[in-house]
């Protein structure tokens, strides 16, 4: 599309196991910390959240990853460490066989075309003061995608293919439903033909049928141009739907990973088997066995030792307050972190 | 509407209009809506993308965006019309009996505060307690909402929050007021299940104890099977249907209230293709002739672009808009 000159433009390609895969996406052993002020009367201990704690995943090419996972475990840190969007404190991202952390600024770039987000907080990310069609052709100009009369068929498309009518282009954010704006950022993000998507909650905010007008959407487009997705959900029924593996995150670490079948019908990580247990349905109203995790919510800045769930979690064992259990794949790719319920 | 055998309703909605005024004229976005929560009772309010949920919500706070307005309809609490009051009167209001929990946490979180001195605030607006106090309270509150390591959080600006820990902290913004009527809009769209239900199981636990009552917007029709008494489905600016939620399940009349419950994922296969409901929800500023739902219903006939179908009960306590019904 673009083509770049310079000479940053030949990023020494990746060599590892991984990277030589069909993976578009891989991480390895990422980490961010945050700074969370300081302890002690002469505040002398400086405190950090370990919001992403040591996350290697790979997304394939035209797959979809869900990512699930406890409130605060670090999803939207990790999809926005992948952009690059902020930077890692440790580890490194390799998009396409290129370690994204050797890449220059004119590259890096040209690359944020093929890596689109769509924000969690669709309101904080859309520019109260502009116009829908200067938020959703601003990619277009940025990249010269489109001009004139083009550019004009092209914003009216992207809206259309969101549910949205042309008229929405003149009009603000604030004057929009909040399924609405949702949708205004998914327009954004399609709108330069990226080639990965991190989809943070892109339809918490919509009812059923547009969340399935939306869904079907995405997987016409993975289907059509070999899109990559990282969807982050709450919902597990929607991400169970469009997802071919699903990593379960808790407390910055992938606890468990597997095929959507292994995940939904085999759990194996008690914290997953509470999730599940958890979802409201209409067939199971009132008659769910729930399963509920007792105490506190741990502390990501000085989380529990050992494994960080054995605070709530309903088999702990003595070994899961000393040892910390890694992510171990077993049959079929199945990865679980867990050492009273390992992979199969 | 539905009427609340032997209690008498904390919140009457009657006949509401609200409309944007625009270069183009009115836009009415609210369109002729009822409904009435007892105390202790949950209301889920369910629709379209669009369908002026949040426009109602925010009509019962009167806390219209600029260019809107309530043109019609009385909204009753404690049998008192909320529109005959005073500005100073709803401010008061909106402190001690009626709380909001709002969609976009980011819009009502300011982020020059901390969200403690934010929860703190809304303590001191109903009860004269100390500032350390306050901040005692609003310790407490982040644990009530199950939001960890309270004591350090409560220090924390809003950015240094992830989405569903803000959306927390509205939660405890609004409880900590003590109200007799919450009007929660999606208040659990960005939090992962099992805190979810935790907060639901509280919100329940309120209505038990304390006679809560609760508008409760959301597009999550598992949440409204679990937890609702009474459900009101709106589609472009009206209601479509009204009943207990055992009622609605069981027996759901209007076309639209079942294309809803058809297009729910998990209902069929995995990775098979959802059924959306064909089209788009009309725009407000241009809606069809008869009834709203008409271009896109599977059962209209032709009578269906015509006629506007009144709200009827066509069982007990069950009302529905919709002629072929
Ligand atoms: N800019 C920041 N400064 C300080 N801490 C932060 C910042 N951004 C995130 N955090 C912290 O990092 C942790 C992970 O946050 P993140 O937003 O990634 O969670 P999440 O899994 O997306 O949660 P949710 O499901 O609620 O959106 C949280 O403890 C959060 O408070
Ligand atoms: N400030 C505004 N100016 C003009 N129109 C508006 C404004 N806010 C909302 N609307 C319009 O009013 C209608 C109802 O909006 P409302 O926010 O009540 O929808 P909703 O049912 O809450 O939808 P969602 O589920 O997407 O939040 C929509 O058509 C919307 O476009
Ligand atoms: S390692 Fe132990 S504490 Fe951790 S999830 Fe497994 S059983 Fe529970
Ligand atoms: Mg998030
Ligand atoms: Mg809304």
């Amino acid at each position: 599309m673009c083509p770049v000159s310079g000479s940053d433009s030949a990023a020494p390609k990746v060599a590892s196991a991984a990277a030589r895969s069909d993976a578009l996406v891989v991480t390895e052993d990422l980490r961010k910390e945050f700074a969370a002020g300081s302890e002690g009367l002469l505040a002398r201990r400086k405190l950090t959240v370990k919001a992403v704690d040591g996350v290697s995943i790979e997304i394939a090419r035209g797959e979809t990853l869900g990512l699930v996972g406890e409130s605060g475990s670090g999803k939207s840190t990790l999809g926005r460490l992948i952009l690059r969007l902020i930077e890692p404190t440790g580890g490194r991202i390799v998009f396409d066989g290129r370690d994204l952390s050797s890449l220059g600024r004119a590259r890096m770039r040209q690359l944020r075309r093929e890596m689109q987000i769509v924000f969690q907080d669709p309101y904080a990310s859309l520019n109260p003061r502009m116009r829908v069609g200067a938020i959703v052709g601003e990619g277009i100009d940025i990249h010269k995608l489109a001009r004139g009369r083009e550019k004009q068929d092209r914003l009216v498309e992207l809206l259309r293919m969101v549910g949205l009518d042309a008229d929405a282009l003149t009009r603000y954010p604030h004057e929009f439903s909040g399924g609405q704006r949702q949708r205004i950022g998914i327009a954004r993000a399609l709108s330069v033909n990226p080639r990965f998507l991190v989809l943070d909650e892109p339809v918490s905010a919509l009812d059923v049928s547009i969340q399935a007008q939306i869904i079907n959407l995405l997987q016409d487009l993975q289907d059509r141009l070999k899109l990559t997705y990282l969807f982050i959900a709450h919902d597990l029924r929607v991400v169970e739907h469009i997802s071919r593996r699903v990593a379960i995150m808790y407390l910055g670490k992938i606890v468990e990973l597997g095929t959507s079948d292994q995940i939904y019908s085999n759990p194996r990580h008690p914290y997953t088997r509470a999730l599940l247990s958890a979802v409201p349905s209409i067939d199971a109203a009132g008659k769910r066995e729930r399963i509920r995790l007792p105490g506190e919510l741990p502390s990501p800045v000085d989380p529990p030792a050992g494994c960080s769930f054995h605070p709530r979690c309903p088999h702990a064992k003595d070994v899961c307050r000393k040892a910390v259990p890694a992510l171990e794949s077993g049959a079929g790719g199945h990865a679980v972190a867990c050492q009273v319920f390992p992979a199969p | 509407m539905i009427r609340c055998n032997l209690m008498q309703p904390l919140l009457e909605i009657r006949d509401l209009q609200t409309s944007f005024f625009t270069e183009h004229g009115e836009v009415r976005v609210v369109d002729h809506v009822g409904l009435s929560i007892a105390p202790g009772r949950l209301m889920g309010l369910v629709g379209e993308s669009g369908s002026g949920k949040t426009i109602t919500a925010l009509s019962i706070m009167r806390l219209l965006p600029e260019r809107a307005r309530i043109v019609g309809g009385q909204i009753l609490f404690e049998g008192r019309d909320l529109r005959q009051l005073s500005e100073e009167q709803m401010r008061r209001m909106r402190g001690a009996s009626i709380a909001m929990i709002f969609q976009e946490p980011m819009t009502s979180l300011n982020p020059v505060f901390t969200v403690g001195s934010q929860i703190a605030e809304a303590v001191r607006l109903h009860q004269k307690v100390s500032r350390a106090e306050a901040r005692k309270r609003a310790i407490e509150m982040l644990r009530v909402v199950k939001i960890a390591d309270p004591e350090r959080r409560v220090d924390d600006y809003p950015h240094q929050l992830s989405g569903g820990m803000r959306q927390r902290v509205m939660i405890a913004m609004a409880l900590s007021c003590r109200p007799k009527l919450l009007i929660a809009d999606e208040p659990t769209t960005a939090l992962d299940v099992t805190i979810q239900s935790q907060i639901l199981d509280l919100i329940r636990e309120l209505q038990q104890q304390f006679q809560l009552a609760v508008l409760l917007v959301t597009h999550d029709l598992g949440i409204v099977a679990e937890y609702a008494d009474d459900i009101t489905i709106l589609y472009a600016s009206r209601v479509m249907e009204q009943s207990s939620a055992g009622e609605l399940f069981s027996n759901p009349l209007n076309p639209y209230t079942r294309a809803l419950l058809q297009s729910i994922p998990g209902a069929g296969g995995r990775h098979r293709r959802l059924q959306a409901i064909p089209g788009t929800i009309p725009n407000p500023a241009d809606p069809p002739p008869g009834c709203r739902f008409n271009p896109r219903c599977p059962m209209a006939i032709e009578d269906c672009s015509r006629i506007d179908p009144p709200l009827e009960a066509k069982r007990p306590n069950h009302y529905v808009s919709c002629i072929r019904v």
